[in-house]
């Protein structure tokens, strides 16, 4: 296998509704990845897209229709699809184009349109449950979270105002970045006592819906260096996914996670990933998934992740920092865009380029995962420099 | 955005609405109907592998352990405990496991005292009256506490 450098990044503002359509996003972060890597279209050899649920925006052939805006005419050209997990398999994809030798640079794009969806994109998630099992029952996706967060709360002993503390650092990290949605200096308190939802999930606890876009540009060893002085490399990467029925597997243990996770850090020779990775851009659409994330991941073991957050280690100036981008919580979620910049995030905090965001120990090595579909879809990115 | 030449310096969206009516007619498949003939009697049935002595909700053909067809359908105790639940105003959902068989069930839960509710609390299904059942999920009305 050939090494697989990332060389730019890119990406649009977070919204919860933008005016530009879906092709536009998508060629505004493509031009801003291509522009941070010093390209041009004509350097790209073939094309990766992702993106979420075509009921999103009512256009079947979703793949397809963006396919201008994202660089991809008369090029090889695939998209991607695993749920939520699909912006941190994006570059996964990329990176076997590059590593088979199949193609020296592939542009990296995910984007996500939610707000088209009337009256919200939440009833495009209807279609994602069982027809006969669980439509007539009108169960939505907030329902599962709920009774998945209430579990993990009851096996572990874990009290709500402890997972609200990943909101609170989350939406406070945010402030920093100049393209999120939802950046906010709140409480613990304020967490407890915001609008609930399903109970035990509470409006604080849960990350907006979005439009976005986000690019990356990977490229060969030998075209890398051509490029930049200082690549970030790829050097490992993983993915697993299991049944739709949500209902078949422990809800208060991801083993999905643990098993993407497991398939990356073989192929980057990571035995204590507690020690060896230096950050982590983990996924948290909800801020209990951040935790349950941490434990999948083996980033912390059964049940203490909440413990490190209260301690402070996944802060910015912490031992391990836990979305320094301040996550899909505060940057907010347009689902494959997101999974992008939280491996933007990667390259830019490997670079030393994170701006106000830099954590503060040095960093050579930092993961990115995503997660989704019905609870069932794990994927894993390691960069190094 | 803000690199765009073509921004014109405001922001307002110019929306354009469409819809498709779209309807769908399911098989409820091979397993899904045996499921379904289940529920009409009052019962919750699931596969069965006698290779990997395994049964499981839904039942499906095949066996998700071995990869070969599953080789019968049992029929799940009459009572099952509480994995989870969560509520909505008077809503309560709960995620249901059985003894002995893979895989939780999704339903309503109604209880007089939510206060009283607790993960592995026994539950029972209470299922409409046989007149009126269509062998869907609704049969089961909901679950109740089985103490
Ligand atoms: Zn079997």
């Amino acid at each position: 296998m050939r090494k697989v450098a990332v060389i730019g990044a890119g990406m649009t503002k977070f919204r919860h509704r933008m005016l530009e359509t879906g092709r536009e996003l998508s060629f505004e972060a493509s031009r801003a990845a291509l522009d941070s890597a010093r390209m041009d279209i004509k350097n790209v050899d073939s094309v990766v897209l992702g993106s979420a649920p075509d009921a999103f925006d009512g256009l079947h052939m979703k793949g397809e229709y963006l396919l201008d805006g994202a660089g991809g005419s008369g090029k090889p050209y695939t998209r991607v699809y695993v749920g939520g997990g699909t912006g941190v398999f994006i570059p996964a994809a990329a990176w076997w184009h590059v590593a088979s030798g199949v193609s020296d640079v592939v542009l990296a794009v995910g984007e996500e349109k939610m707000s088209p969806l009337q009256p919200h994109p939440q009833y495009a998630f209807w279609s994602i449950f069982d027809q006969f099992l669980e439509r007539p029952l009108g169960v939505t996706l907030l329902w599962i979270f709920s009774l998945e967060m209430r579990r993990y709360m009851s096996v572990y002993g874990i009290k709500e105002e402890d997972i609200a503390l990943v909101a609170v650092k989350n939406k406070g990290n945010a402030m920093d970045h100049p393209s999120a949605q939802l950046p906010m200096r709140i409480t613990v308190d304020d967490v407890m006592k915001s609008e609930p939802i399903c109970t035990p999930v509470k409006r604080l606890d849960v990350s907006p819906t979005s439009d976005g876009a986000a690019a990356l540009v990977l490229a060969s060893e030998d075209v890398a260096r051509k490029y930049t002085d200082d690549p970030v490399w790829i050097t490992g990467v993983g993915w697993n996914v299991d049944t739709t029925f949500w209902t078949n597997r422990d809800l208060c243990y991801p083993e999905y996670v643990e098993k993407a996770a497991m398939m990356a850090y073989k192929m980057a020779g990571i035995s204590n990933p507690g020690k060896e990775i230096d950050f982590a851009e983990v996924y948290d659409p909800f801020d209990y998934k951040e935790l349950h994330h941490m434990e999948g991941l083996q980033l912390a073991k059964r049940g203490e992740a909440p413990k490190m957050t209260r301690e402070g280690v996944t802060q910015r100036d912490g031992d391990l920092p836990i979305n320094p981008s301040g996550g899909l919580l505060g940057v907010g979620n347009p689902i494959a865009a997101a999974g992008v910049m939280k491996v933007a995030e990667l390259f830019w905090q490997l670079r030393g380029e994170a701006g106000r965001r830099q954590v503060k120990k040095p960093v050579h090595r930092g993961l990115a995962q995503a997660w989704g579909d019905l609870m069932q879809v794990g994927t894993v990115v390691i960069m190094e420099r | 955005m803000e690199y765009n030449p073509l921004f014109d310096g405001t922001y307002h969206l110019r929306p354009w609405v469409d819809s498709l009516p779209l309807e769908y007619k399911y098989s409820l498949g091979v397993a899904g109907k045996t499921f379904s003939e289940g529920l009409r009697r009052g019962k919750i049935l699931a596969s069965k592998c006698s290779r990997c002595n395994e049964s499981r909700i839904p039942p499906s053909i095949y066996c998700v352990g071995c990869f070969g067809y599953s080789d019968g359908y049992v029929q799940v105790s009459e009572t099952g405990t509480l994995y989870s639940f969560a509520s909505r105003g008077d809503l309560v959902v709960a995620a249901v496991e059985f003894k002995g068989v893979k895989g939780l069930l999704f339903h309503r839960l109604v209880v007089s005292d939510r206060n009283k509710l607790e993960i592995g609390a026994p539950v029972r299904p209470v299922f409409v009256q046989e007149a009126i059942r269509k062998g869907d999920i609704t049969d089961i009305d909901h679950f109740e506490l089985a103490v």
